[in-house]
This record gives C-alpha cells, structure tokens and sequence, in this order.
C-alpha cells in the first residue's frame, strides 16, 4: 500500500530496463540550448524580414500585387449648331477564338455552328480555328445582335469583347463622311487624328478612370474594402456653329466645282462675320472617316488650314484696306495706269494692257494687278508693310483645328521693291485659306479681325454646363475704310467688267461684296502653268452675314477661262444662295 | 400519495460525464504549462488554417470552410489520442513498440502500392479514408521516437560502443530508406534529427556523436544534390527573390508575406499571399500568413511559443523517473522543435525549402492528430516525473533508507553521468 502511496519507481519498474543502465537524463540540456540557438537565430531573422526589410519587401509583394484597371471614359460627342449630332459613339464587337481551348474533334461542329452567326462560309472559320494558336480574330465590328447571338452558342473558345467606335455621318458627296476635314477621326488607339478630334483631344477624351485593386496569382481581382478608385469622367461635347444644312449644300457644291474645273483639289469655308465661327467647311476630294483607313493620306489633310498657296489677287483686298484706311487713297482716285518695271522686271496685268487713266474702283473690278503696285507706292513700303501683319497675313490664325500651317512674312528689311510690289496683288506672299478668309472677314466686319473658330461651346455632358469659346478679336483699319472697301468689293461683284459678275445674286443686287484671284503656282523658283482660282466675299455688303472663300487648286489646263471669276465664284454664288435660303437673310 | 409533480426539467448535461463516461476526466497533473502552451499553438493554428484556406477551398470546392472542417477532425482525434495517452502509463508502449513498428513499416510499403496509396504532386504518399487522408510518414516519426527511446533504453551500455552505434545507425537507416521511398524528405529530416538527439539523449560517446553528425550532414547534401529539383531549392534558398516567378518563387513569396506584415501585420483576415501567391499558404508555409497577417507579434509570439513547449519537454525529459521516460520525452521534444524550426527556418529563408508542416498549426490531419498523441506521451512522463519530484523532495531521508542512488536529478552532477 505504502509503495502506491509513494510514487518513486519501483525496482519492478526499472525492470523494464537493463538494471544500474547509465542515466544520461542531463544531456537534455544540451537540447535546450539546441532549441535555445533555434530561437534566437529565428527571432534574430524575423527581425531582419519583418522589420529592416520591411518596406522593401511590402513595396515589392504590392507591386506583384497591385492591378489596374483602366475604366475608359466615353469621348464626347460632336453636335452642330443645332444640336444635331454630328459625331457619336457606338459599341461594337470584336470577336476572336482560343485555338488551344477548341477541341480538334469538335471544329467541324464549332465551324458550322459559327457560320451562320458571323455570315461567314464553314470553311474559313474552320480554316481559322485550326490555327496552332492561341488568338486569332475571326470577326471585327459586329453588332450587338451578332454578339448576342454568339455568346447564346456558348462555345468554349470563342471570345466577344465589346469596344467603342465612332460614329460619323455620311456626306452627300459618296464615299466621304460629313464634314470630314473639320471633324477629323479617332484612330484604333482611341486618339484623335486631324482636325476637332485632334485638337479637342484631352476635351473629347476626358479622363479615363483607373481602380486599381489587388490581384492573385492569375489575375483575378480580389475585391477589398478599400481599393482606391478613380472615376472616369467622360469627355465633354463640343457644340459647333457648324450649320449642317449650308455645310451639306457646300460640300456637293465644292465637289461640283472641283469635278467641272477638273481640279486637282478644293476648299469651301465659311464663317459667320461678326461671331467668327465657321459655318461651313468643305474640301475635295475628301474621305469616309469611318473607314479612313482606306483613304489615301492627301485625302485626310485639312487644305484649309494646312495648304499654303499664294493667294493671288484676293490679296487685293488687303492692300486697298491699307490703302483706304491709311488715306492713301480713295475709290476715285485717279491715275495712269500701264506695266510697271521695278529693278527691271516688268510687271503686265492679266489682259496684258495698259489701261490710261482710270480710278481705284475700276482697278479692283478688274483686279489689275498694277494697280495694286500704285497703292502699295502711295502708302510707302513701311505701311504696306505693317498692313499685311495686321491682317494676319502669314500668320497663324489660331483657328481650333488641328495642323494650322503658316509661312510668315519675310522680314522687312530683307522685303525688295519687287516683292514689295508683288506682295501687292498676291503673289510672292504665302497664306493659308482660313489666314485669307479671316482678312477678308476683318474688312466684312468693319474692321474688325475675329479669330475663326469651329467650337462655339464645350458642354460638360454630365452637368450640363456649357463654357463658350471666345475668338480673340482685334481692330485691323478703321470703320469708314471697311465701309467704303465693302462697297467698292459689291463693284466687283456688279459693275460693268467687274470680275465677279458671275456671282451676281439678282435679290441683293449690290449686296454682293467679292473678289476673284488668280494665283499663278511657283515651281523650282519660276511661276509654272498650274493655277490656283479663288473667289472671296460676303453678303449683304451693308451687313454681311458670312464671309465665304472658295478655292480651287490646280483647274485643268485645257481651260480657256481658268480664272476664279469663271471657276471659282458659281460655286461661291450658289452656297451663298443657299445659305440665304437658310438664313432668311433680307437684302 | 400524491406523488409530487417532479419538475420537468431537462435532465442536467454534463458534457464531463458525457466525454468520461460518468468519471471524472484527469489528465493526471499533467503540466499546466505545456497543455495551455499547445492549446494556444492549436487555436492559433485553427484560425490561421481559416484564414489561409478559405479562398482556396472556396476555389477548389466552393466551400470556404474546406479545409478549416478537416483540420477541426485532425484536431478532435488528436486531442482524443492526447488524453488518452496522457492518461496512459507511457511505460505500456514499451511493450507495444514492435507490434506498432511493423504495422508502420507495412504501412510506409503498402502506401508506394497503386490503387491502396493516393498519389499528390508526384509522390504517393497518402491513404485516402472518407474525407481524410493518412500520411503514414507523419504517423512513422512518433514511432520511430518510441521505437528507438526503446531500443536506446534496453541497451544502455551497448550504445557506448561503435558496434551499438552502428547497429543504431543501420535501423535509422532503414527507416529513412523507407520514408524517402515516399520522396517524403521533410519526414525524413525530422526522424534523422530526431534519431540523432534520441542517441545523444542515450548517452553515445561524443566522438562517435560527432561522427555521426558529420556522416549525417554529407549523407544530406547527397540527397540533395542527387535530386535536381531538391539541388534548386537549396542553391536559390540564399537569394530566392532573384528569380522571384521561377525557382524561387515560393521562397520569395514567403518572405514578401513576411515582409509586408511588418510589425503589426496587416490584420487578420487581410493577407494578399494567400491568394495562392503563396503556393501551400494553409500547409507548409502558414507561418508566412501568419507573418504577414499579425505581423512580428504573431511570429515571434509563435517561436516564443515553441520555446515554452521545448522548455516544457526537456524540464520533463530531466524529471523523468527512468531513462526510458527521459529517452521519450526528450524523443518527443527533439522531433517538436526540429520539425518546428525546420519549418519557420525555410519559410524565413534560413535553411532550404523542405515539405514539412508547422506543428499544431499547419493544416494537415494526420500530422496534427500524431503531433498532439505525442504531445500526450510527454504529458504522462511529465506528469510521472513531477510526482515524483515532488515525492523527492519530500522524501529525501526515505530514498536513503532505500540504499538507491539519486536518479532524478542526476544531471545536475557530471559525476553521476559517468558513472
């Protein structure tokens, strides 16, 4: 009884082991201190990671971790004058397979049931998904019904991603889109190329929105608490002063007259004269921005802004705004009027005579090119000079299109008598046709210069908040001098052999304010056989309502009558009777 | 006579009686210490698999709670066998200890059989049964600290001797044959690390202990070496975020877990890794999670933990009252506290990765359940050898009157263990 009570083994107890065996019980110490090395070389690591590494090895893993995922803002969309739209968006899709995920024994299967769906023939899709790939497209742009239709199928492999397109109006002229030129398009990474879409770009595209989340090993996101976020905000509207009933006309009408002149090429623009804001803007030949893809590249370059040409005697209206403005001379002054020789070279008019003693008003109906010298001579080579710049001549205009091209003028100093005096009836000076529609503009709108520009508002779509654009503006010559300048241009327009009889408008008989231009091109240094004809103007004289440039390019040379009287201003005219129409404009 | 109306009341549930059968369940002053110590490790453990697991489980079984019930039924067996054993006289597995180690062998050999063994990750390693699996190589490293406790126990003089150590390192051997047949090399460092301090424990002579350390340690860098994708464990161990996607990826991903948990960690519940970042984020490298979840606390809370344990063991394996006691407990504590630091050592990038699961805590039954039997073992002889401590102190002058030489204790003097 005693030995339960008393714990101590027993010797039957030890019995179990050899007897008196060596106890060796104190070598447990030397696993404490094993374990005791362990912990301390463990603790002394996790130091190291968790606290010197610390942030080295969190920034790393959040590296690994971190996703982004890009939401894409909708790109705003482009409306007229009217609030018609102009330029929208659609979601489109583009559908592709996964080879590797089709099994061989069933592509017959997947084919057939496929070629229905995507209106392709069995073959090629079966042609397709044999590929040893791991993507290929098998349709691009199909529509919401098509999608729905495939994703009904659920085929293993067969991917459908939806995407944003534009979309563009179609042109009366076949095969381009509405106004093309002045719009621009987006290209496949989603920027815009060319003219509004280009230069709105960060306002068209807004801001796309990023979350960005935490991610395992394959990818997928791991939706946390606190993932930071920003939304995307979409792209604001632009609304244009763009009327698209004169624009519509403009186009079929420019494309007319580029087609009947045998052009090689053409611009029609206008603009609103005291807002500045461009109402119609037409170019051929020009392209389909839905698929610009397949337009040759000349096709895509807005001439208006990007094509420099020597103006020819459109110029004229410059050079007798300074002259006017600067008392230099007055409708009726009078003098000998013959060729001209400055350090030798002999400057003829177009018909080649000498035209004795006559008054300015007769010199711009008939746009002698002389004449225009005499103004120059009269004003001194300091205020003619000083007279182009204001004018903006070989200046930007700063017009809101993307690509504006300009040459500036030549210094003064380095300027001759002779280019001088070209200068003066448009050569030798090179312009763009929207520098020369805003000059002329200036004196349309009694003196004033405006900026041109496409975008009359930018609309934040989700408030509704519009912000208009204000053109800068600048007085160019006085009042009474852009007076008496627009009366003597409705001369042009309807007195006896004035140039521009060909845009007489019966209605605003002497409300039509013109000028013709015949510019011969430069080539390798010396004035070839290509033309340029232009015709400018506005209407009504007393209170213009648009100005308007129409230029053509390079008109077949089997023309007897290649001038911008003859080539140019029926086309001129009959916009210009349009948009009356439109306007309900009163003489 | 009327008889009173007898309340009706449930009749009182007494989950005690109901578990013990009406007795009163003891543990048999079994250490306080050490079971609050390995209640923690396997609370902790529980929660970490949870945490760990449910977005796998969710992925592979839509089932978030997968692998958290599975670990809950390892755990409810081990605790079973941890009471049991406690309450069992660990002398009785003296006798048991050949029958037990021929049904392991059988056991190591009947697994490699197809059709009996499942096959996972390119070793066939488990017998499937119901919704467990048993992993005889886990189950092989408790018997093999009960077999060679008995072996080193019954020849406590032969161990002296280069033919004893021999004899002892040709069983080792076998064992090891047999659980790398499984390609089980995690297992088979634990039972080599344990075997090794079983012999210290014994009383082998130093020289041949450092001997056999040498010849243990070439041993391991050929079976390393001779299996290439054991050689790319070991050689990217060093920088594993070098190559971070490749060879070193789960090294490296272990320490970004680590890393990015800092001090605090970043909440429980909130760790990225184990969006399979981490390949075995609830297994072999739940320690990473813990790491990145509660931070340098959780860690070193969780080696402060094993440390206790460790102390724990080998306090018992100094109070055991016979060698045999000693031998197991100290058995027991070695393979702990190696398996232990083997594991956290590769997660934190100190040793090369090895395939072994953190005791108590890692998910994985059968390692869980046999840990905890363990642990019940060294429960008895702990509790054995403090009665008796306590007897000793209280009975000095009876011990004398016995004519017996000091056992317990005898550590304390260097002369006794010469003797």
């Amino acid at each position: 009884m005693s030995r339960r009570r008393n714990p101590v083994p027993s010797p039957r107890l030890r019995g179990w082991f050899v007897a008196d065996a060596p106890d060796f019980r104190h070598r447990s110490r030397w696993l404490a201190l094993a374990f005791l090395a362990m912990a301390i070389t463990l603790t002394a690591r996790l130091l190291d990671v968790q606290v010197r590494q610390h942030s080295a090895l969190a920034t790393a893993a959040a590296a690994l971790h971190q996703k982004s995922v890009v939401i894409p803002a909708t790109r705003g969309r482009i409306l007229d004058s009217t609030g018609r739209v102009l330029v929208s968006n659609r979601t489109i899709y583009d559908v592709y397979a996964d080879p590797g995920l089709i099994q061989v024994a069933t592509r017959g299967d997947v084919a057939r049931r496929l070629a229905p769906a995507l209106s392709m023939d069995t073959t090629s899709i079966d042609s397709l998904i044999s590929k040893p790939t791991r993507f290929v497209y098998l349709s691009k742009g199909v529509s919401q019904d098509v999608s729905d239709r495939l994703t009904a199928l659920q085929l293993p492999g067969i991917v459908v991603v939806p995407a944003e397109q534009r979309v563009y109006e179609p042109s009366p002229v076949g095969g381009s889109s509405f106004a093309a030129n002045l719009l621009g398009y987006v290209n496949n990474d989603g920027h815009g190329q060319y003219g509004l879409e280009s230069y709105y770009e960060s306002v068209l595209h807004g801001s796309d929105g990023r979350q960005s989340t935490v991610r395992d090993v394959a990818g997928n996101s791991i939706t946390l608490s606190n993932d930071p976020q920003a939304d995307a905000r979409n792209g604001n509207d632009l609304q244009l002063g763009l009327d698209s009933q004169v624009q519509y006309w403009a186009e079929q009408a420019l494309a007319q007259g580029v087609a009947s002149a045998q052009a090689s090429s053409g611009t029609l623009i206008m603009m609103d004269t005291k807002s500045g804001t461009i109402k119609a803007w037409a170019q051929a030949p020009t392209y389909d921005a839905n698929s610009y893809w397949a337009s040759p590249i000349a096709s895509l370059r807005d001439l208006a802004v990007a094509n420099v040409y020597e103006p020819g005697s459109v110029e004229k209206v410059v050079t007798f705004a300074g002259g006017l403005n600067a008392h230099a001379i007055t409708p009726g002054y009078t003098f000998n009027e013959g060729p001209t020789t400055i350090n030798g070279a002999t400057i003829h008019d177009w018909d080649n005579r000498a035209h004795g003693t006559i008054n300015m008003q007769y010199v711009l109906d008939l746009s002698l090119n002389n004449g225009a010298i005499k103004i120059g001579q009269l004003m001194g080579p300091d205020a003619f000079y000083s007279n182009q710049l204001a004018f903006g001549i070989g200046a930007p205009t700063g017009v809101d299109l993307a690509g504006e091209q300009n040459v500036p003028l030549p210094a003064q100093p380095s300027q001759s008598p002779l280019d001088l005096a070209e200068d003066a009836f448009g050569q030798h000076v090179q312009v763009t046709p929207v520098e020369v529609l805003a000059a002329i503009n200036a004196v349309a709108n009694g003196g004033v210069w405006v900026q041109p520009h496409a975008v009359q508002a930018v609309i934040d779509p989700s408030t509704g908040r519009s912000t208009p654009v204000v053109p800068t503006t600048r007085r160019v010559i006085s009042a009474e001098a852009a007076a008496t300048l627009s009366q003597m241009m409705t001369g042009v327009v309807e007195d006896k052999g004035g140039e521009g009889s060909l845009a007489r408008i019966p209605a605003f008989k002497g409300q039509v304010a013109g000028k013709t231009g015949t510019a011969s091109v430069a080539q390798n240094g010396r004035y070839g056989d290509n033309l340029v004809v232009s015709f400018a103007g506005f209407l009504p004289a007393k209170n213009p309502q648009f100005t308007m440039l129409v230029v053509l390019n390079y008109p077949h040379e089997g023309f007897v009558q290649r001038f911008g009287a003859t080539l140019a201003a029926p086309v001129w005219k009959q916009v210009a009777q349009v948009t009356i129409d439109q306007w309900r404009i009163l003489p | 006579m009327a008889t009173r109306a007898r309340p009706l009341a449930m009749p009182a549930l007494r989950l005690r009686e109901v578990l013990t059968g009406g007795r009163t369940l003891s543990l048999g002053g079994a250490d306080g210490w050490l079971l609050t110590d390995i209640a923690a490790l396997c609370a902790l453990g529980l929660v970490m698999v949870y945490s760990a697991s449910e977005a796998l489980g969710y992925l592979w079984f839509e089932n978030p709670n997968y692998f958290f019930l599975r670990q809950l039924l390892g755990m409810g067996l081990g605790v079973c066998a941890l009471v049991i054993l406690a309450r069992t006289d660990y002398h009785r597995f003296h006798r048991l200890t050949p029958a037990v180690g021929l049904c392991t062998v059988a056991l190591l050999i009947l697994v490699l059989l197809p059709h009996l063994g499942t096959e996972a990750n390119g070793a066939r390693r488990w017998f499937t049964i119901g919704p467990m699996s048993v992993q005889p190589s886990a189950i092989a490293i408790l018997v093999s600290v009960l077999f060679f406790a008995r072996w080193l126990a019954e020849r406590a003089p032969a161990i002296r001797t280069a033919r004893g150590v021999r004899d002892y390192g040709l069983l080792v051997g076998i064992l090891l044959g047999l659980v790398l047949l499984e390609r089980d090399l995690g297992s088979s460092i634990i039972i080599a690390g344990t075997a090794l301090a079983l012999l210290a424990l014994g009383g082998v002579r130093k020289h041949h202990l450092l001997v056999l350390l040498g010849l243990v340690m070439a041993g391991g860098y050929m079976a390393i070496m001779l299996v290439s994708y054991r050689s790319s464990r070991v050689t990217n161990f060093t920088h594993p975020c070098d190559d971070p996607l490749k060879t070193g990826f789960q090294a490296c991903q272990a320490l970004y877990a680590l890393g990015s948990g800092g001090f605090a960690g970043v909440g429980l519940g909130n760790s990225v890794q184990k969006y399979q970042w981490l390949p075995e984020a609830h297994t072999d490298f739940i320690f990473a999670i813990i790491g990145e979840e509660l931070g340098l606390l959780g860690t070193v809370s969780v080696v402060l933990a094993f440390t206790l344990l460790l102390w724990r063991g080998v306090r018992a394996s100094l109070r055991a009252p016979d060698a045999y006691g000693a031998l197991l407990a100290g058995g027991i504590t070695a393979w702990i506290g190696i398996q232990a630091f083997v594991n956290i050592g590769a997660v934190t990038g100190v040793i090369p990765t090895t395939g072994i699961p953190l005791p108590f805590i890692s998910y994985g039954g059968t390692s869980l359940a046999v840990t905890l039997a363990g642990v019940g073992i060294l429960c008895n002889v702990s509790a054995q050898g403090r009665r008796q401590g306590v007897a000793l102190r209280a009975h000095v002058d009876r011990r004398r009157r016995d004519g017996r030489s000091p056992d317990a204790g005898a550590g304390s003097r260097p002369g006794a263990a010469s003797s």
